[in-house]
C-alpha cells in the first residue's frame, strides 16, 4: 500500500516538475557566440537534410558571423505548418515553398518580391529564375527543379511489337492497343499499354494532375487558366478533346488503375514489366536506382509526346524571402549562396539534383541528361493563379469521376469549370 | 460421441483464435519485414532474407538529435499519462462516490466533450495555445491530452467498488483523498493500467498537433522527426517502414510492460467476485 | 465544525476542477471559438472578418458538403453496428477461451492494431490490398473479390475505410465489452444453468440485459470514434475517388488548410458538432435511466 502512495506522489511531483521545467526547456538552445541568427525552414530534400546542410554551411556562417538554424518541415502537413506559423508570428527568415502554395502567402504579404535583389550577373547565372516569377513578382528563388514527369517505355515490349519509341498521340495509342494482350494464353489480359494510378492518397489530390493530366492538356494546346487568370481554360474545346483522349485510354490501362497511387502503379505494373508505358517523376539517378529496384526491366523514356505541342509537368520548389526577416540582405545572401554552384556542387554530390546555375555541371546518369539539354523546353511548371488549390482539387476529383465513368467528360469538365469560375468571379470581385 | 463433439468445438475455437491472431498481426509482419529492405518498390516483398539490411535502422539511429526526439516523445507521453491518471482518478472518484449538486449534469457535460473530433478543432486549439503563450512548450503538448473518456473509465471502475470498503477506511479515520489513494486506486489498478495504455498510445501517435504547436527543432517529437526523413522523390519503402516500426515499438513495449502487470489482461472494471 | 462541513461540500468540486479546467479550456474553448469563426471569413493568416450567416447559407448549396455529410452518415451506419456486434462477440469468445494459450495470445495481440498510428495503418493496408500478395489475394478470392480493385471503386472504397477502421478499433471495444462481461456475477449463469438454459439463451436473457449500460456507452463512444478516421482515409484513398470517401472531418480539414477558408471550415465542423450532439442527446434518456449503473 505504501508503495502505491509513494508512486502516486512521485507521479504528481513529476507532472509538477515537467510543467515547471517547460518554460525553460522551451527556449531555443543557446548557440555559440555568433551575433546573428538566420532561421531557415526546409522541406525534406534528402533523408538527412538538416545534417547534410549544416555540414556544408560552416564556412558561410563564419564568414557572415551568423548562425543558421535549419528546421526541416515534414512533407506530411507541410502547408499546414506554414499557415499556422504565419498566424502566430513564429516565422522563419527564409522559407521553402512549392508553386501552388504561393498565391495564399503572396496575398497575405508573407513573402517578399526579390526582384530588387537580382543583379544582371544573377540573371545570367541562375538558369531557372523565371520559374520563381509568380503573379508578377520574383517571389520564389528556385532551388529544386528539373524532375519532370516523363513517359517511360518498356524497350522489350516495344521491340516485340516492332515499334519505335512514340512521338505523337497516334503512335502512343497504337502501341498501347497492341501491347494490351494476354501473353500467357490463359484468356486474361496480363500486359497493358499504360500503367496508371489515380488514387490520391498520401500526397494529396493534385498529384494525379501532375503525373497524367497536365501533359495531355498542354500537348493539346489548352491550359488551366485563361491568360488573364479570370476564368479557367481547361474545359474549352481543346480541353474536352484532351480529356476524351485520356478517357479513351482507360481500355489500355491496368484495370485497377483507380486503386493505385501513380508511384505504386509505376513500380507494380510498369516496374514488373507488365505495361508498355508508365509515368514517373524523373530523377538524374534513375539509371542507378532502377537497375537496383527493377533489375529485369529494359527501359527508356520520351520526355514528352507531341500533339499540337510538347509539354509535361516539372515542378519547381523555391526558397522564399519572408517578410518577417529582419536582415533581408543577409537572408538574400544566404539564398544566393545555397543555390550557387559553390554550395550546390557539394550538395548534389551527396544528393543528386538538377544544376541550378550555368557554372554547375551535370552530375547525374548520362541516360537522363537529355532532359536538361535538348528537351529542356518540353517541360515546365503550372500557371500560378488565384484559388489554384481549390480549383485543382476540384479538377482532380472530377478527373477521378470521369475516369471511373461516374461522370461523362462533358459533365465532369463542366462541373469543374463552373466551380472554378464561380470562385474566380468571387475572388476578382473582392479585389475590386 | 460427446467427446468428439467437444474436440471438434475446441478445434473450431482454436482455428478462429488463430484467425484472430493472424488477422491482428499480419499487417505488422509486412511492416516489420519490409523495414529490413532497401527498395523504392513497395511490392518487392518476400520472406526471403537475401536482401536483408539494417541500413534503415542505422540511418534512423544516426539521425542528428535522435535522442532528443525520443526524449521529447517520452516526456510528453509519460507526463500525459501521469496527468491523465491523476485528474481522471480524482474526478472519477468524485463522480462515482460523492454526492454533490449537479453530479449527473456535470458528468454528462464533460462526457459530451468527447464528440469533438480533434482534427476539426486544430485551429481553435492553436489560437488558444497561442493566446496562452504556450507555443513551443511542453505544456502545449501535454495539457490537452486528458479526455472525458478517462473520467468515464475511472468513474465506472470506482462505481463497482462496494461502499463498505470505503466506509471501513473512513472509520479508520481516512479522509476522502486518503481513501482514494489507499483503498480505491489499488483496487482499480486494472482500469488505471488500461487508461495509461490508451493515453500513452494517443500521446505517442499525435502528429498534427505537435507539428503546428511546436515548430522549434528542439521541441520536435519522434514521429515528426521520422516523417522529416521522407522525401518526395523515390522514397525508400524500407525506410518508411523502418520509421513505422521505430514509432510503433514504444507504445508496443509500454503495452507489453503494462499487460504483464496483471493476469486478467486489460480491463476497465474494478473488483471481480 | 461548520467549517468542516463547508469543506466537505466543496471537496467534490475540488476533485473535478482539474479535468474540468482542462476540458473547458481546450475543448469547450475550441468549440466556442469555432462557433464564432463560423460567422467569419478567416484564412488563419490574417484576422477574421465578420460575415454573419454567409458561411451557413453557402453550405446549403454546396454539393461537396452534402456528399461529405452523406459519407459521414454512411460511415457511421457501416461502422457503429458492426463494431458493436463484432466487439461483443469477440469479447464473449475471448472470455470463453481465456484459459487456453491461444486465447491468451489472441487476447493480447488483438490490441496491437490500436497501438499503431492511423497513418501507418492506412499505408500498410493500402499496400496490402494493392500489393498482389498471394495470401491476401487468396483470402479475398474466397469472396470472389480482387483486392486491388477495392480502393478505386467509389462504392467499395468507403466500405474498405469502414472495415479497416473497425479492424483498428477492435481491441479497444473488446476491452470495453470484456470489462462489462467480467463484471457480471457468475451466480446468474449458474442459476440459469439450473433452470436448463443453454448458452445462447443465457446470452440473450442474462448477458445482454446485464450489459445494457456498457453497450449504451460503447455505442456512444463508437459514434464519436467513427469520426476519427482522418489519417486513415488520407492514407488509403486521399478522400477519392471523386470524393467518395471524404467525410465531414476531412472536408472541414481540407477547407481549413488547403483552401484557406477556415471560417467556412468551422461552419462545416459546427454542423458536425450539432449532428453528433443530437445523436448523443438522443441517447441521453437511455443514459439517464442507466446512469446509476453506468
Amino acid at each position: 500500500m505504501r508503495k502505491r502512495v509513494f508512486s502516486l506522489m512521485l507521479a504528481a511531483t513529476m507532472v509538477g516538475m515537467t510543467l515547471a521545467g517547460c518554460s525553460t526547456a522551451g527556449k531555443p538552445q543557446d548557440s555559440d557566440s555568433a551575433s546573428k541568427t538566420l532561421d531557415v525552414w526546409l522541406a525534406p530534400l534528402d533523408d538527412d537534410t538538416k545534417n547534410n546542410w549544416d555540414s556544408l554551411l560552416t564556412e558561410w556562417e563564419e564568414e557572415h558571423d551568423c548562425d543558421v538554424n535549419i528546421t526541416v518541415i515534414p512533407w506530411d502537413k507541410y502547408q499546414e505548418t506554414y499557415t499556422t506559423a504565419m498566424s502566430s508570428g513564429e516565422i522563419p527568415d527564409v522559407g521553402y515553398m512549392y508553386n501552388e502554395m504561393f498565391p495564399t502567402f503572396i496575398e497575405a504579404g508573407a513573402v517578399v518580391d526579390m526582384s530588387e535583389y537580382i543583379t544582371d550577373e544573377d540573371r545570367a547565372e541562375y538558369k531557372y529564375l523565371d520559374n520563381g516569377n509568380i503573379m508578377g513578382g520574383q517571389y520564389g528563388w528556385p532551388i529544386v527543379t528539373g524532375v519532370p514527369f516523363i513517359l517511360y517505355y518498356n524497350v522489350d515490349i516495344l521491340n516485340e511489337l516492332g515499334e519505335e519509341p512514340p512521338e505523337t498521340w497516334d503512335d502512343f495509342v497504337r502501341i498501347c492497343q497492341k501491347a494490351t494482350q494476354d501473353t500467357d494464353g490463359d484468356g486474361q489480359i496480363d500486359q497493358y499499354g499504360y500503367a496508371v494510378g489515380m488514387n490520391t492518397s498520401d500526397i494529396g489530390p493534385v498529384q494525379i494532375l501532375n503525373a497524367y493530366y497536365y501533359s495531355v492538356l498542354w500537348q493539346n494546346g489548352s491550359n488551366i487558366y485563361n491568360d488573364d487568370l479570370k476564368s479557367v481554360a481547361f474545359a474549352n474545346e481543346a480541353g474536352v478533346e484532351a480529356m476524351t483522349w485520356m478517357k479513351d485510354l482507360t481500355q489500355y490501362m491496368n484495370p485497377d488503375f483507380m486503386s493505385y497511387s501513380w508511384s505504386e502503379a509505376f513500380s507494380t505494373i510498369f516496374g514488373t514489366g507488365k505495361a508498355a508505358f508508365g509515368v514517373n517523376r524523373s530523377s538524374q539517378t534513375d539509371e542507378t536506382t532502377y537497375a537496383e529496384a527493377y533489375p529485369d526491366l529494359n527501359w527508356d523514356y520520351v520526355t514528352s509526346l507531341k500533339n499540337v505541342d510538347y509539354g509535361t509537368f516539372g515542378a519547381t520548389d523555391s526558397l522564399t524571402l519572408m517578410s518577417a526577416a529582419e536582415d533581408k540582405d543577409l537572408a538574400m545572401d544566404f539564398i544566393k549562396y545555397v543555390t550557387s554552384a559553390e554550395f550546390m556542387e557539394q550538395y548534389h554530390a551527396k544528393c543528386p539534383g538538377a544544376a541550378l546555375t550555368e557554372t554547375e555541371s551535370y552530375v547525374g546518369d548520362p541516360k537522363m541528361e537529355r532532359i536538361y539539354t535538348e528537351d529542356k523546353d518540353k517541360w515546365h511548371g503550372i500557371q500560378v493563379g488565384p484559388c489554384s488549390s481549390d480549383i485543382l482539387t476540384q479538377l482532380a476529383a472530377d478527373l477521378q469521376g470521369i475516369m471511373t465513368g461516374e461522370l461523362t467528360v462533358e459533365e465532369g469538365l463542366a462541373e469543374a469549370e463552373e466551380y472554378s469560375n464561380n470562385l474566380l468571379n468571387e475572388y476578382w470581385a473582392e479585389q475590386g | 460421441m460427446r467427446i468428439m463433439k467437444k474436440a471438434f468445438g475446441r478445434g473450431l475455437a482454436d482455428l478462429i483464435l488463430i484467425g484472430i491472431i493472424l488477422g491482428s498481426i499480419f499487417p505488422f509482419l509486412y511492416m516489420f519485414l519490409m523495414s529490413f529492405r532497401s527498395t523504392i518498390n513497395a511490392y518487392d516483398f518476400s520472406f526471403s532474407l537475401d536482401k536483408f539490411t539494417l541500413q534503415q535502422y542505422i540511418k534512423i539511429f544516426q539521425m542528428d538529435y535522435f535522442v532528443n526526439y525520443v526524449l521529447n516523445s517520452v516526456i510528453v507521453a509519460v507526463a500525459g499519462v501521469l496527468l491523465t491518471l491523476t485528474v481522471c482518478s480524482l474526478a472519477g472518484y468524485a463522480f462515482a462516490k460523492m454526492n454533490f449538486k449537479g453530479n449527473d449534469k456535470l458528468f454528462l457535460f464533460l462526457f459530451l466533450t468527447l464528440i469533438v473530433p480533434s482534427e476539426v478543432i486544430i485551429v481553435p486549439l492553436f489560437l488558444i495555445t497561442k493566446g496562452l503563450g504556450w507555443l513551443n512548450t511542453y505544456q502545449a503538448l501535454i495539457l490537452p491530452l486528458p479526455t472525458a473518456f478517462g473520467v468515464f473509465i475511472m468513474r465506472q471502475a470506482i462505481l463497482d467498488i462496494p461502499s463498505d470498503l470505503m466506509d471501513a477506511a473512513k472509520l479508520d479515520g481516512c479522509g476522502n483523498l486518503q481513501t482514494l489513494v489507499r483503498v480505491v486506486l489499488p483496487i482499480v489498478r486494472g482500469a488505471l493500467l488500461t487508461l495509461a495504455i490508451f493515453t500513452f498510445v494517443g500521446a505517442w501517435n499525435n502528429f498534427l498537433w505537435p507539428l503546428v504547436a511546436c515548430t522549434r527543432q528542439e521541441m520536435k517529437t519522434l514521429p515528426l522527426a521520422l516523417s522529416a526523413m521522407k522525401t518526395q522523390y523515390n522514397t525508400d519503402v524500407g525506410l518508411t517502414m523502418a520509421c513505422a516500426v521505430i514509432n510503433f515499438l514504444p507504445p508496443f513495449l509500454f503495452y507489453l510492460f503494462m499487460q504483464s502487470k496483471f493476469k486478467e489482461g486489460m480491463t476497465l472494471g474494478g473488483v471481480k467476485e | 465544525m461548520k467549517k468542516k462541513a463547508d469543506i466537505r461540500k466543496i471537496e467534490p468540486y475540488l476533485y473535478i476542477t482539474p479535468i474540468t479546467l482542462i476540458l473547458v479550456t481546450f475543448v469547450v474553448g475550441s468549440v466556442l471559438i469555432s462557433i464564432f469563426l463560423g460567422f467569419c471569413k478567416y484564412n488563419i493568416i490574417t484576422p477574421p472578418q465578420f460575415r454573419g450567416l454567409g458561411n451557413y447559407i453557402k453550405l446549403l448549396d454546396d454539393s461537396k458538403f452534402i456528399k461529405a455529410l452523406w459519407n459521414t452518415i454512411k460511415l457511421e451506419l457501416y461502422i457503429v453496428p458492426l463494431q458493436m456486434v463484432s466487439g461483443l462477440l469477440m469479447a464473449v469468445f475471448l472470455l470463453a477461451n481465456r484459459k487456453h494459450l491461444l486465447g491468451k495470445i489472441a487476447n493480447c495481440v488483438i490490441f496491437i492494431p490500436f497501438l499503431c498510428s492511423n497513418a501507418v495503418v492506412g499505408v500498410v493496408w493500402r499496400e496490402l490490398l494493392n500489393g498482389k500478395f498471394p495470401p491476401v489475394e487468396a483470402f479475398f478470392g474466397l469472396f470472389g473479390i480482387q483486392p486491388s480493385m477495392l480502393l478505386g471503386d467509389s462504392k467499395s472504397a468507403l466500405v474498405v475505410v469502414a472495415g479497416v477502421a473497425i479492424w483498428r478499433w477492435m481491441g479497444y471495444y473488446t476491452v470495453i465489452f470484456l470489462s462489462g462481461l467480467m463484471a457480471i456475477s457468475k451466480t446468474y449463469y449458474e442459476a440459469a444453468k439450473v433452470d436448463g438454459a443453454g448458452k445462447i439463451r443465457s446470452f440473450f436473457s442474462i448477458t445482454l440485459p446485464m450489459m445494457k449500460p456498457t453497450i449504451i456507452m460503447a455505442l456512444f463512444l463508437s459514434i464519436t470514434t467513427a469520426l476519427r478516421n482522418f489519417e486513415l482515409i488520407f492514407n488509403l484513398t486521399g478522400g477519392g475517388p471523386n470524393n467518395a470517401t471524404t467525410d465531414l472531418v476531412m472536408y472541414a480539414y481540407t477547407l481549413c488548410f488547403k483552401s484557406n477558408s477556415a471560417g467556412y471550415a468551422m461552419a462545416v465542423s459546427n454542423v458536425l458538432f450539432v449532428l453528433v450532439m443530437i445523436a448523443a442527446l438522443f441517447q441521453k434518456r437511455l443514459l439517464k435511466r442507466e446512469s446509476s449503473e453506468l
